[in-house]
């Protein structure tokens, strides 16, 4: 199993009374690309939240990759994240006035694995960024002054570089037009079958639900009515 | 690179418009902070260096400050004279080893005159006991001939032999010229970093000589008594005694006789005088300039903590702005730490190149600002401000600047602790 929940409740300290989440028990196992759509506000990112290891949870169990979240120190949550989980946002992935290897050898700073040499560190950026379809002239500019299409792609390089098992995405086809869309969809699934990576997608367009294995309402999982979550 | 000092660097570049703003407003109270430091320091290593192995300055009865400002450092006018019996007397005191006058109030463009006689060359030492050196020439052997200190010949452009007009009054622009009177340079001094620099030395008997025939003196005779003094030069050498003079100096032949002496000549019947010690009137310059020093510190350091809380600021307002760059930086897996790191050496970064530019600044404007001192305030100020005080200040600064951006510190830790992806 690369997710487990079980008895998982949430809520924000601010407002104690109201709870955000509440999940008798949900799984994802290994290799599984799961689209969960939702309507903001629904409480998605909340969960992704507690998945990644930066909210923990006031009751229940949460594990993930076998690890149970809730018994780690945030720093081991913070090792454990950068080590384990790819995430990619739906805007606001990279550092804007860093350049695209930048932005990647940043991500792999924070990581554990980083005992490879430089050298091949940026060979191994270097690869990806080509797979990724990123021109070497667009290597070395501030992220900033790239589309945003070409930003997401180096986003997935980015979230890749640590070769995690699992990759969260949150929405990062939404600020995209239809044809960057396309291309991104594909491409980052072609990429995830590859290294058989779990992919755990969250959006509130349905129509990707064709690229997934399993598609999921998270009003289904969550047993918060709407109106209450947020 | 290291991944934070990379970080850093880009991220302060990045917002360039606030923290070019900030450096400019610590590089200026960093500026006015090691400018008062290092000009504080060397007023008080230029005041204590001016003179040394002299005992006793002697001089009409004025307050003890007022006369060994005038008398060495050639800062405020003279109140009164002494009568040259007075000086005779006391240099025939059986205590007294040596005694040299000084006669001030004359001038040439703006550099002071100082009457005096050989003996100030053997006798004046300055710093540590350092004796006046001719760079060139030699001491007077003449009424009209004069020796100018090291800044005077450097300056004015003087050679050895060139004939120069001193002026009555200390002003720059005279109208009473001693035209009728020209001194021939015989000697140059080699520097020494005190007033003597600023300086133009001549013998009593010249002062004498130029003040003799008084002012009134019409054209065409000026011509005929010029040449007539130098044809008798020599005769006219000892007729020309003085009768008073501005103050004198003496070396005792003992140190333990000083204050006995000094009691001898405040309590001289004959004339009202004032003997003092030149260090014990430097102390009590230096406790009136210790509230003026103090407060002067205490205002450019307050700047400087205000330039810090500038700093502070600018990034307590930049962590809200990148409040989307430290959630990423968390997501990807950095620890609240880091950001109290990163933010640390922001203003560390910030400190570092204001320190850098004040130091400039300070030397290039100590360059221009040199000669303007030495010649108006007779302040030997180097442009070497790199001392061991100046680096305790910098760290001092350093430091200073790292605890005030503590605050942002904290907040940029605290917000990334908390921060998570919102809905």
């Amino acid at each position: 199993m690369t997710i487990n929940l079980s008895n998982l409740r949430f809520s924000y300290p601010e407002q104690s009374h109201l709870l955000v989440l509440d999940i008798p028990s949900w799984s994802v196992s290994a290799g599984e690309h799961t689209l969960i759509y939702g309507s903001s506000g629904s409480g998605k990112s909340t969960l992704l939240n507690i998945l990644n290891g930066l909210l923990s949870v006031n009751s229940g169990h949460v594990k993930v990759l076998g690890q149970h979240l809730n018994k780690m120190t945030s720093r081991q949550r913070d090792n454990f994240r950068s080590n384990n989980i790819g995430y990619i946002f739906q805007q606001f992935n990279l550092i804007p006035y860093l350049n695209a290897i930048d932005n990647i050898q940043l991500a792999s700073y924070f990581s554990k694995s980083k005992s490879k040499s430089k050298f091949s560190l940026n060979e191994e950026i270097k690869a990806l960024l080509k797979t990724l379809n990123l021109q070497e002239k667009d290597w070395n500019k501030p992220v900033r002054s790239l589309s945003i299409g070409q930003q997401q792609r180096i986003a997935i390089a980015r979230a890749l570089i640590n070769k995690p098992t699992l990759l969260i995405a949150d929405e990062p086809t939404s600020s995209l037009d239809q044809e960057n869309r396309d291309s991104f969809m594909a491409l980052l699934m072609s990429i995830v079958e590859e290294n058989n990576i779990t992919l755990l997608f969250v959006s509130h367009d349905m129509s990707l639900s064709h690229y997934f294995t399993r598609v999921e309402s998270l009003n289904d999982i969550n047993q918060i009515e709407c109106e209450h979550a947020n | 690179m290291n991944m934070l000092i990379k970080l850093a660097v880009k991220s302060l570049r990045d917002r360039k418009g606030s923290v070019l703003l900030s450096i400019i407003a610590m590089t200026v109270s960093i500026f006015v902070l090691l400018g008062v430091e290092h000009i504080r320091y060397q007023t008080k290593e230029s005041f204590a260096n001016t003179v040394s192995g002299t005992d006793l300055i002697v001089g009409a009865r004025t307050g003890s400050l007022n006369l060994l400002l005038y008398s060495v450092f050639k800062i405020g006018s003279p109140t009164n004279n002494i009568s040259w019996r007075s000086f005779e007397k006391i240099a025939r005191n059986t205590k007294v080893k040596w005694a040299v006058p000084l006669s001030l109030g004359d001038s040439h463009k703006g550099f002071r005159v100082l009457g005096t006689d050989q003996r100030y060359f053997e006798h004046f030492s300055y710093g540590n006991q350092h004796r006046l050196l001719f760079e060139k020439g030699s001491a007077f052997d003449d009424v009209f001939d004069v020796i100018l200190g090291y800044q005077v010949a450097d300056k004015l452009g003087y050679q050895l032999g060139d004939k120069i007009v001193l002026a009555h009054g200390i002003a720059k622009t005279s109208f009473n010229l001693h035209t009728d009177k020209p001194f021939t340079i015989v000697g140059i001094l080699a520097p020494t970093g005190t007033p003597v620099d600023q300086t133009l030395h001549v013998s009593l008997q010249g002062i004498e000589a130029i003040h003799s025939n008084g002012e009134n003196i019409n054209a065409s005779q000026t011509a005929s008594i010029s040449k007539e003094y130098h044809q008798h030069k020599q005769s006219e050498f000892t007729h020309l005694q003085p009768k008073s003079i501005t103050a004198l100096m003496l070396g005792l032949k003992s140190k333990m006789s000083t204050f006995k002496t000094q009691r001898e000549i405040n309590n001289d019947t004959q004339e009202p005088l004032l003997a003092i010690l030149p260090g014990v009137a430097l102390s009590e310059l230096w406790q009136m300039m210790k509230i003026l020093e103090n407060t002067l510190f205490l205002v450019s350091f307050l700047v400087f903590i205000s330039a810090s809380l500038g700093v502070s600021a600018m990034l307590v307002s930049s962590i809200k702005q990148r409040a989307k760059e430290i959630q990423l930086l968390r997501v990807i897996g950095a620890p609240p730490l880091f950001l109290f790191y990163l933010i640390e050496l922001e203003a560390l970064f910030i400190a570092t190149i204001s320190s850098i530019l004040g130091a400039v600044i300070l030397i290039v404007s100590l360059l221009f600002a040199q000669s303007y001192l030495a010649s108006y305030f007779g302040l030997q100020i180097s442009v070497n401000i790199f001392s061991i005080n100046t680096l305790k200040l910098i760290v001092g600064i350093l430091s200073v600047s790292l605890i005030a951006a503590t605050i942002p510190s904290i907040i940029g830790y605290i917000q990334s602790k908390k921060h998570t992806i919102l809905d």
